[in-house]
């Protein structure tokens, strides 16, 4: 548990006896455009290109409600044991169906937990994981920072969500898009000294400092969490980028500073890349759906 | 046993971030020869007998893939001292590594882990690149950490020497328990008895031959300059051990490449850059320790150099030249390139004593240790595959 979980939990029980606690439920939708999103369902961009998506995963963290007067409350997240974890979640919306193979049965289309009572007409959250949850030690982490699939040791974190296409080409063979967002350009304390000879850094220590955190606060006003919906949608994601082939020598886009098939994607999160500017269009809010 | 203790407290004090300091352990035997300094180890994963024991079932245990094919040591073959001989690795679904397979002598010394990354420190965390990464596949356990679990539970070995090495966990078949015990033995394989080490420190003044003793004055020699960055017990500028009083890390560019004269390498092979983002370190990649480089060919990051001979060559010529396509450009150019990295004259003979010197430096005890060898090759148990043992 880290410190900001113990804070918020040590500020309920102080403020128990004056402020109730109400339950809150943040409902998730994946989508890609107006269609629902589930595997093995072949979608088309906007340029009729073809594909499929083998995952669909992400994390939030620092869920909060907002009152009209601006006032944020954050949400202490239900210590599940499996999906949420201090104040960080998993969203999941694979169910190891079709293209899915490599994902797991159970899904999670929700972030649970409580808030003051109160009003509240805005959300906002955090797309990723917070710096000490990212940069711990994956092997020995619990759920659900424990899922293999979104560990991303090479650079030292977790991937903040993992969308895997797979485009069909004119040709018909398949090119593999993955789209793994995580924070690039870490850097031990100490490392940045480093001359050609060599420096002292630390030895078993994780990064102090990612130049590209990439991370994106997402936030909504107008938003009611008993009604209305917070949809994650694929296609505004991949909108304006060619996924029929790679533009640089990874597949797809996976975070790195020189990946060509970054831009626009980056763009769509919301984050700035190589000098443009963040654009968020991954989230939306759905208020015409209502809750079942 | 009181520096154990201190350097414990301050893990703890990192214990926020899950992470441990290195220490030395003082309850472990290594069998060092009296001049060598002792590894140091994560304070959490100290070192004991039935530990290395498990690590060296894993590490020659083929059901640690996706298909069955793959185990630790197809791509670190102790005959070649853990190298595989191939230009770059090939993962258990055929897909190929940018990068050559690195050796595993002395890898217990080691501050910073594979080529050009930074951030891999301990064995224990940098297990988890081979084991789950996907860019490229290389055991490609992504994803079945249950069936990897289910794996450990119930092979009779593995609940033996799982309960055993960690008799105080609850449950002691966790990914960390995995990869503490790979490390464990990983930390074991050590080699100094090469005829150099015995010529050197062992005082057998007939050990070497008069060539690699020739060799070994051109190798320190302000001349070739080779031992710049080749220096150490190791050969190596990155090494930690309880004589230091802080590890040393350090990255090279050796003007391998400059493509279109622009200071840049290949895409996928780009150095320290692709972690630090600065201009600078383009090219840059962690000096390989020498022992045993006689039996590690090819050379270089990405393999691209066959023999020990065309090393000397490209040394000698202070960086690689490259005629045609893609990777076009005068490396001896590059304005990343180390200092060191000058170019020198070299006579044939001279080019021989050195190739001597480099020979010298083989521990044929190591390549031949049973210590390190295939475990189930004497037990006799062939694994069966990981998709059959969870049918």
């Amino acid at each position: 548990m880290n410190m900001k979980t113990v804070s918020s939990i040590a500020a309920s029980v102080i403020a128990g006896t004056v402020f109730a606690q109400q339950p809150v439920t943040l409902r998730f939708d994946a989508r890609v455009g107006v269609d629902a999103f589930a595997c093995g369902q072949t979608y088309t961009t906007a340029t009729n290109v073809a594909f499929e998506v083998e995952d669909f995963r992400f994390y939030i963290h620092d869920a909060q409600l907002l009152k009209d007067d601006g006032s944020a409350a954050p949400i202490t997240l239900e210590q599940d044991g499996r999906w949420q974890r201090d104040n960080a979640a998993l969203l999941d919306f694979e169910d190891k169906t079709g293209a899915c193979g490599n994902g797991t049965p159970e899904t999670r289309h929700e972030v649970r937990g409580t808030v003051p009572t109160g009003e509240y007409r805005g959300v906002r959250f955090t797309l990723g994981l917070p710096f000490a949850l990212n940069h711990q030690d994956a092997t020995i982490a619990r759920a659900p920072l424990s899922v293999t699939s979104l560990f991303w040791n090479w650079r030292g974190g977790y991937k903040f969500a993992r969308i895997d296409l797979v485009a069909k080409t004119a040709d018909g063979r398949p090119n593999p898009f993955p789209i793994h967002l995580g924070s690039t350009l870490c850097a031990v304390a100490g490392d940045s000294a480093k001359a050609e000879h060599g420096g002292g850094a630390g030895m078993m220590t994780p990064p102090a400092a990612c130049a590209n955190p990439n991370r994106v606060t997402v936030e909504f006003n107008g938003f009611n969490p008993a009604r209305d919906r917070i949809v994650a949608d694929l296609g505004a994601l991949i909108k304006g980028t060619d996924i029929r082939t790679n533009h640089g020598d990874m597949p797809g886009c996976m975070s790195a500073p020189n990946d060509n098939d970054c831009v626009a994607i980056m763009k769509n999160f919301g984050i700035a890349f190589r000098g443009v500017p963040g654009e968020q269009a991954f989230f939306r809010v759905n208020r015409l759906l209502l809750t079942q | 046993m009181k520096a154990w203790r201190a350097r414990t407290l301050v893990g703890g004090a990192l214990a926020g971030l899950a992470l441990a300091c290195f220490a030395i352990d003082p309850a472990y035997d290594w069998k060092l020869p009296e001049w060598v300094p002792r590894p140091l180890v994560p304070a959490d994963n100290p070192m004991s007998a039935v530990k290395v024991e498990l690590g060296r079932f894993l590490f020659y245990d083929k059901r640690l893939s996706i298909n069955g094919s793959t185990r630790c040591a197809t791509c670190h073959s102790q005959a070649r001292a853990f190298t595989d001989g191939e230009r770059v690795a090939i993962g258990a679904t055929r897909e190929k590594h940018p990068r050559n397979s690195m050796g595993l002598t002395n890898i217990a010394y080691s501050p910073v882990l594979t080529w050009a990354n930074p951030l891999q420190r301990a064995l224990e965390t940098q297990a988890l690149v081979p084991m789950f990464g996907e860019h490229p596949v290389e055991m490609g356990l992504a994803g079945k950490e249950q069936e990897l679990t289910r794996l450990l539970r119930r092979d009779r070995r593995y609940e033996r020497l799982f309960t055993t090495a960690f008799a105080a966990d609850a449950d002691p078949y966790t990914l960390a328990n995995l990869t503490r015990a790979l490390a464990a033995f990983q930390r074991t394989l050590l080699a100094f008895d090469s005829p150099y080490d015995r010529y050197r420190y062992g005082g057998d003044r007939r050990a070497i031959s008069v060539s690699a003793k020739r060799g070994e004055a051109l190798f320190f020699s302000e001349r070739l300059e080779c031992f710049h960055c080749h220096g150490g017990i190791n050969f190596t500028d990155s090494v930690m051990h309880e004589r230091l009083a802080a590890p040393e890390i350090a990255f090279h560019n050796n003007g391998l490449y400059n493509l279109r004269g622009s200071g840049a390498y290949p895409a996928d092979n780009t150095g320290l850059i692709e972690h630090s983002g600065k201009p600078a370190d383009m090219g840059r990649f962690r000096t390989p320790g020498l022992r045993n480089v006689a039996v590690t060919a090819p050379y270089m990051h990405d393999g691209s150099i066959a023999t020990l001979s065309e090393v000397i060559d490209h040394y000698k010529a202070g960086g690689r030249t490259i005629h045609g396509g893609a990777h076009a450009g005068r490396g001896a150019d590059n304005p990343h390139k180390s200092g060191f990295v000058k170019g020198f004259t070299l006579n044939p003979g001279e080019k021989r004593d050195l190739i001597a010197f480099l020979g010298s430096l083989t521990d044929r005890g190591f390549l031949q240790n049973p210590a390190f060898s295939d475990p189930f090759a004497r037990a006799g148990a062939a694994a069966t595959t990981f998709k059959d043992s969870h049918k």
